[in-house]
C-alpha cells in the first residue's frame, strides 16, 4: 500500500517535471495568440541581454518617463541560449503574469529577431501607434517585418551598417593615396580587393587582420538559404569566402586568429600591419580601443566592396504589456525624436562603464541612428567629423551602405546565428592547419546535430 | 522489557536522523532525475515559443547517440571520442595532483621535518580553489594565446613573426592546460582532504613503528597509506566524479570543445543537446554519464577497497 | 613526538638526512606556493588595468586604472548586492550541507535499523551522479513549484549533499567511539541532544573541512542561478561577472574587461576572508582531530 502510494506521488511529481513547456500558451484552437494590451501598468519591464539600450535609455529618457512609472530591467546574460530560454519562458506567461511582473518591451538581436517577430508573443507597432516610419532604414524595418502579411513588430534605434576600415598610412604606402573616395574606386569589388591584397604583402603588410574579418560581408550578400528543407549545404557566397579565406591564409595576406582575439587587436598597434578591417560604426566608435589609444586618427571608412550589416538591437513589444501607451511612446521616441536621436548621434565619445548602468547623463556613447533626417543633417553638417577618422565624416559613407543593405527574409532561419558564427569559427581549425578540411566540416557537423538532429546535411 | 523498548526506539531515532535527506533528495534530485530518465524515451522538440511537443521513441535517442558522428567521422562516434576527452583531461591532471597533494600532506604532518610556516603554506594552496573555474579559464587563456605573454616570452626562439606556438591550435596543448588548470584549482583540496586523513591515524601506531626501527618509507608505505586508504577512495571517487562533471574550464578556456573538439568532455556535450532543447537526446546522454561514472566508481572502489581489506580485518 | 624518543641516539648521517629533506621540503612549499598565488595575483594586475590594455598587450606589473575600474564595477550597487545575495545563499547552502549530512552520517553510523544498508548504498550510488544530469527536470519543478527567482532551490537542495555526507561518515567511523554515546545515554541525554552536544564537537574539524568547501561551490556556482534567478535584485555574483564576460566575448559596446577583473576580484575578497577565517579551524581542527584519535 505505502509502496504504491509512493509510487503515484513519484509519478505525479515526475509528471511535474515534465510538462513545462508543452502546457501554457492562451490558445484559441488554431494555435494563434489574440493580441493583449492594456494601460494600467505602473512598472514598465524591459527584458535585455545587455545593457546597452538600459545605458541610453537611462541618460536620455528615464527623466521623460510619467509620474510613478518604475522601469525594471529582466537582463540574462546571454550564454549558450539562455537569454532567449528565458524570454520565452516569460512570453509564454506573459498575458496571464499579474500586472507588475508583465514584460512590456523586449529586445532582440538581428540573429534571432525572426523567431519573434512572426511568433504572437510580439505585437503589431501600427496596432499601438507606432505609425511613422519613414524616417528608418529599410533593411531595419524588413527584419522586423513578419514573413507573411507584411505586419511591422519592432523598431530600432540604430542601423548597423558596416564598412571596410582601413589604416591611412599603410593603405597611402600600399595604393598611394588615403583619400577614402580613391580608396573606394580602388576597393569596390572583391576582385579588386584580392589584387590589392597582393600589393600589400608585397609591401610587407596583411589586407584584413583576422581570416573571419570578411565573412558577414560575404555572407549577408548571400542569394540562398544554409537550409533547404532541413538540408544544409554551404551557399556559394560562403564557398566564395572561403575560397578567398584559403588564398589569403595561404599566401599571408591574413592571419588566422577569430574576430575577438588579441592579435587582432594587436594589429591595431602602431606597429600593426594590417589594412583593411570590417566592421559597423559600433566596431569602430567602441570595439577600436587599442586603436583609438594607439593609433588615432589615422582611419578612415569606405563602403567597401559590398553593404552588408553587423548586430543591431530591436525593440519589440510583448503580447500582455499593461503599458500599451508609454510602449508606443517609447519606440516612437528612439526612432523619431528629434532631439534624441540627435544625442544618439553626436554621443560624447567618452566610455565610461558603470557596473551595466551609467551613472551620468553625461557620458554616453555615439550611436548611428536609424533616422534618415537627423544623418542627413549631419552628413550635410560641414562641421561634423570623427576624430578618430582624421576628422571624416563617417556618416556619409554609413548612410549610403545602410541604404544598400537588403534584407533577404527568406534567406533567414532560425538557426542564423549557428551560421554566421560556429561556422566560419570551426573553419580556423582547417585554416591553422591543424585539421583538413573534411575534418573541420565534420567537426561542424556535430555540432548540427547537437542544435537540431532533424537538419541533415 | 524496558531493555527492548530502547532498542525499539533507537531504530527509530536512525530513520528520523537521515529523514531529512531523504525527503529533500526525493523531491530535489531524485524526482528530476527520473525526468531525465523519462526524457530519454521521448522525442522531445521545442522551438522556444511554438511550445513543446513529446514522442514515445522508445531506445531512438540512445541508437540516435550511438551513430552520431560515424556516418562523416570516419566512424567515429562522437560520445565516445568526448567520454575519451574526458578521462584523459582527468588522468592529466588528477594523477600529479594526488602526488602532490600526498607529498604535501606528509611534509605538513612529519614530526621529523617539523615543517613552520604550515599555517601559511596551508592556507595558500588551498586559495585557487576560491577563484572561480570561468576566471581561472579566462586567465589562462589570456596568458597562453597567440601573441599572448607566453608566447612573447618564447621571441627569441627563432624568427618573432614566424613558428611561434599557438597553444590553442593544438589539441594536446589545449587538454594540458585544462588539466594544469583542474590541477592548480584541487591540489590544496586535497592536500588538505589527507592531511585529515593522515592525522586521524592514531599516532601510537607511528610511534610503534618508529620504536621497531622502520625508516620514514617503510612508515609511510606500511602505515600511512593503508591507513588513508579509506580518504584515498573518498579523494579518488570525489576527484572521478568531479572529472567526469569537467565543464567550465575546458568551455571557455577552448571556446567550447578546441581544436577539432579535442576538448570536449560529456557534459559539454551535454550542455549542447540542453541549450538547444533537444531533451530527449539530452536525457539519452545524460542516462550514459550516469553508467559511466557508476561503473568508474564501482572500479575504483574496488580495487582501492581490496588493499584495504587485510587491514580492516585485524582492526 | 614519536620521534623525540628516537633522536637521542640518531647517527649524524640520519640528521643530515632529516636537514636535506628538509630543505627539499621548504623548496617543494615555496614553489607550490607561488603555483597557488600566481592566478591570484594575475587577477589583481588584471584589475588595475583598462579594458584597452588587456586587449593590448600583457604585464606581470600593476597599472593605473584600478580606480577606474573599482568605480565601474561598484558604481551601481549591483554588485555590492550580488555579494549579499550569494553570501546568504552560499552560507545558508553550507551550514545545512553540513549540519545534515553530519546527521545522515550519524544517523546510520550509530543506530541500528532495518533499511540502514539500503540507505548507505543508496547515497554511495547517488553521490555519483553529476548534478548537471537532472539539471532540466530540477529547473522545471522550480517553476512548477513557483519557487523561481527564490533563493529556496538554490539553498534547500544543499541538505542532501552525498559527497558530505560520505566524507562525515569516513570521519566518524574513523574518530568516534560509539561509547561515548552510550555514555551520553547513560547519563540520560536525548538522542537529538546527544547528536548536537556531543557528536558535532567531536565532528569539528570535519565540518570546518567541508564548511568552507560547500561554501565555495556555493559562491560559485552559475549553472543553476542561471536558469531560475530573474530580477536583477536577486542576482548572484557569479551571474554579474557572466554578463560582463558574455559582453567581452562577443566584443561590441558593453566590453570592459577592467571592469570585469575588477568585478572577480571584489567577488573572491569576500570568501577569501571567510576562509582565512575559517582556515584557522581546519588547521587547529585537523591537529585536535588527531589528538583525539
Amino acid at each position: 500500500m505505502k509502496k504504491r502510494i509512493l509510487a503515484g506521488v513519484l509519478s505525479a511529481a515526475t509528471v511535474l517535471t515534465l510538462t513545462t513547456g508543452l502546457t501554457g500558451c492562451k490558445d484559441n484552437g488554431a494555435g494563434h495568440i489574440d493580441p493583449v494590451f492594456t494601460d494600467d501598468g505602473k512598472k514598465l519591464r524591459i527584458a535585455c541581454w545587455n545593457w546597452e539600450f538600459a545605458e541610453y535609455f537611462d541618460a536620455f529618457y528615464a527623466s521623460k518617463l510619467p509620474e510613478g512609472i518604475t522601469v525594471e530591467w529582466a537582463q540574462f546574460p546571454n550564454e549558450g541560449k539562455n537569454y532567449q530560454d528565458n524570454l520565452d519562458r516569460l512570453l509564454k506567461a506573459n498575458i496571464d503574469a499579474p500586472a507588475d511582473e508583465k514584460i512590456d518591451i523586449f529586445l532582440a538581436e538581428a540573429d534571432y529577431i525572426k523567431k519573434y517577430v512572426n511568433s504572437d508573443y510580439s505585437l503589431d507597432v501600427k496596432s499601438l501607434g507606432v505609425t511613422d516610419t519613414t524616417n528608418a532604414y529599410k533593411y531595419v524595418l524588413d527584419a522586423a517585418t513578419t514573413d507573411s502579411g507584411n505586419v511591422l513588430k519592432g523598431v530600432s534605434f540604430q542601423a548597423c551598417p558596416g564598412a571596410v576600415i582601413i589604416r591611412k598610412s599603410i593603405a597611402k604606402d600600399v595604393l598611394g593615396t588615403d583619400d577614402p573616395n580613391e580608396l573606394q574606386s580602388k576597393l569596390d569589388s572583391w576582385d579588386k580587393f584580392n589584387a590589392v591584397a597582393a600589393d600589400a604583402k608585397a609591401k610587407g603588410y596583411m589586407m584584413t587582420p583576422s581570416v573571419l574579418e570578411t565573412y558577414r560581408a560575404f555572407a549577408n550578400n548571400a542569394t540562398t538559404s544554409y537550409l533547404n528543407d532541413n538540408k544544409f549545404a554551404p551557399t556559394e557566397a560562403f564557398n566564395n569566402w572561403f575560397a578567398q579565406s584559403k588564398e589569403f591564409v595561404s599566401k599571408g595576406y591574413t592571419q588566422v586568429c577569430d574576430l575577438w582575439d588579441p592579435p587582432k587587436d594587436n594589429q591595431m598597434l602602431a606597429d600593426g600591419k594590417a589594412m583593411c578591417f570590417f566592421g559597423p560604426s559600433w566596431y569602430y566608435n567602441f570595439s577600436m580601443g587599442t586603436a583609438q589609444k594607439n593609433t588615432n586618427g589615422d582611419w578612415c571608412v569606405i563602403q567597401g566592396p559590398q553593404a552588408y550589416f553587423w548586430g543591431g538591437t530591436w525593440l519589440l513589444a510583448a503580447n500582455g504589456t499593461d503599458n500599451s501607451s508609454l510602449v508606443k511612446q517609447i519606440m516612437n521616441d528612439f526612432m523619431n525624436d528629434t532631439e534624441l536621436m540627435e544625442k544618439l548621434v553626436k554621443g560624447t565619445g567618452i566610455k565610461e562603464w558603470k557596473d551595466g548602468k551609467p551613472t551620468s547623463a553625461d557620458h554616453y556613447n555615439p550611436c548611428f541612428a536609424n533616422n534618415k533626417a537627423i544623418i542627413k543633417k549631419y552628413v550635410e553638417d560641414a562641421s561634423y567629423g570623427n576624430s578618430f577618422l582624421g576628422g571624416q565624416n563617417d556618416l556619409a559613407v554609413m548612410t549610403s551602405v545602410a541604404d544598400n543593405i537588403v534584407w533577404k527574409k527568406e534567406l533567414h532561419t532560425i538557426y542564423d546565428q549557428t551560421f554566421n558564427e560556429t561556422l566560419p569559427k570551426t573553419m580556423l581549425d582547417f585554416f591553422s592547419g591543424n585539421a583538413s578540411e573534411e575534418a573541420a566540416w565534420n567537426k561542424f557537423y556535430n555540432e548540427l546535430a547537437t542544435v537540431d538532429s532533424k537538419i541533415t546535411h | 522489557m524496558k531493555k527492548e523498548h530502547k532498542l525499539v526506539s533507537y531504530a527509530k531515532w536512525g530513520y528520523i536522523f537521515i529523514a531529512p535527506f531523504f525527503i529533500v533528495y526525493l523531491v530535489f534530485s531524485l524526482i528530476p532525475l527520473i525526468s531525465t530518465f523519462v526524457y530519454s524515451f521521448f522525442e522531445y522538440s521545442d522551438s522556444g515559443l511554438s511550445g513543446a511537443t513529446m514522442e514515445f521513441a522508445g531506445l531512438k535517442n540512445y541508437t540516435d547517440l550511438f551513430t552520431m558522428g560515424s556516418s562523416y567521422n570516419n566512424g567515429q562516434i562522437s560520445i565516445l571520442s568526448y567520454a575519451g576527452n574526458t578521462m584523459i583531461m582527468w588522468i592529466m591532471g588528477a594523477v600529479p595532483q594526488l602526488l602532490f597533494s600526498l607529498i604535501l600532506a606528509v611534509i605538513f604532518t612529519s614530526a621529523r621535518l617539523k615543517i613552520k610556516g604550515q599555517r601559511f603554506f596551508k592556507t595558500v594552496i588551498y586559495m585557487p580553489n576560491l577563484i572561480m573555474a570561468a576566471a581561472f579559464a579566462m586567465l589562462f587563456w589570456a596568458l597562453f594565446q597567440f601573441g599572448g605573454p607566453i608566447d612573447a616570452a618564447f621571441d627569441w626562439v627563432g624568427d618573432a613573426s614566424q613558428g611561434k606556438f599557438d597553444f590553442f591550435k593544438n589539441i594536446w596543448s589545449e587538454r594540458t592546460l585544462v588539466a594544469v588548470i583542474n590541477f592548480i584549482m584541487w591540489f590544496g583540496n586535497t592536500t588538505i582532504l589527507l592531511m585529515a586523513g593522515i592525522m586521524g591515524i592514531d599516532q601510537s601506531l607511528f610511534e610503534a613503528a618508529s620504536i621497531d626501527g622502520a625508516t620514514s618509507w617503510q612508515v609511510f608505505r606500511k602505515v600511512t597509506i593503508p591507513l588513508l586508504m579509506p580518504i584515498m577512495v573518498y579523494v579518488v571517487i570525489t576527484s572521478l566524479i568531479g572529472g567526469l562533471q569537467m565543464f567550465d574550464v575546458p568551455q571557455i578556456l577552448t571556446n567550447r570543445g578546441g581544436t577539432l573538439n579535442g576538448s570536449k568532455t560529456l557534459i559539454m556535450y551535454l550542455n549542447d543537446f540542453v541549450t538547444n532543447k533537444q531533451y530527449g537526446v539530452a536525457g539519452a546522454v545524460s542516462v550514459l554519464v550516469f553508467i559511466i561514472t557508476g561503473i568508474l566508481s564501482m572500479i575504483v572502489f574496488k580495487t582501492m577497497n581490496t588493499g584495504d581489506k587485510p587491514k580492516k580485518k585485524a582492526k | 613526538m614519536g620521534t623525540t624518543h628516537i633522536s637521542t641516539g640518531e647517527t649524524k648521517s640520519s640528521r643530515a638526512k632529516t636537514t636535506a629533506a628538509r630543505v627539499l621540503s621548504y623548496a617543494f612549499l615555496i614553489l607550490v606556493t607561488l603555483i597557488a598565488l600566481f592566478p591570484l595575483y594575475l587577477l589583481l594586475i588584471n584589475s588595475t588595468r583598462s579594458h584597452v590594455e588587456i586587449g593590448e598587450k600583457f604585464s606581470i606589473l600593476p597599472s593605473t586604472s584600478f580606480i577606474t575600474n573599482f568605480k565601474s564595477a561598484t558604481m551601481s550597487g549591483g554588485l555590492l548586492r550580488g555579494i549579499i545575495n550569494s553570501f546568504i545563499i552560499s552560507a545558508s547552502a553550507s551550514i545545512l550541507s553540513c549540519y545534515f549530512s553530519a546527521m545522515t552520517a550519524y544517523g546510520i553510523h550509530v543506530y541500528d535499523f532495518k533499511l540502514k544498508k539500503f540507505a548507505f548504498t543508496f547515497i554511495m550510488v547517488i553521490m555519483m551522479i553529476p548534478t548537471q544530469i537532472s539539471a532540466v527536470g530540477f529547473v522545471n519543478l522550480v517553476f512548477n513549484l513557483n519557487l523561481n527567482d527564490t533563493f529556496v532551490p538554490l539553498i534547500v537542495p544543499s541538505i542532501a549533499a552525498p559527497a558530505v555526507f560520505f566524507y562525515m561518515k569516513q570521519y566518524i567511523e574513523s574518530s568516534m567511539p560509539l561509547e561515548v554515546i552510550e555514555a551520553a545515554r547513560v547519563d540520560g541525554s536525548n538522542e537529538f541532544r546527544t547528536f548536537n552536544t556531543i557528536a558535532l564537537p567531536m565532528l569539528k574539524p570535519a565540518i570546518a573541512v567541508q564548511l568552507i568547501f560547500a561554501f565555495t561551490s556555493a559562491w560559485n556556482n552559475y549553472f543553476i542561478p542561471m536558469l531560475i534567478i530573474e530580477r536583477p535584485e536577486n542576482k548572484t555574483v557569479p551571474m554579474l561577472i557572466a554578463t560582463l564576460r558574455s559582453d567581452v566575448a562577443s566584443g561590441g559596446a558593453a566590453a570592459d574587461r577592467g571592469n570585469l577583473y575588477m568585478s572577480i576580484v571584489i567577488a573572491i575578497i569576500p570568501i577569501v576572508i571567510v576562509y582565512i577565517f575559517i582556515s584557522k579551524h581546519i588547521v587547529q581542527g585537523v591537529a585536535l582531530g588527531a589528538v583525539k584519535g
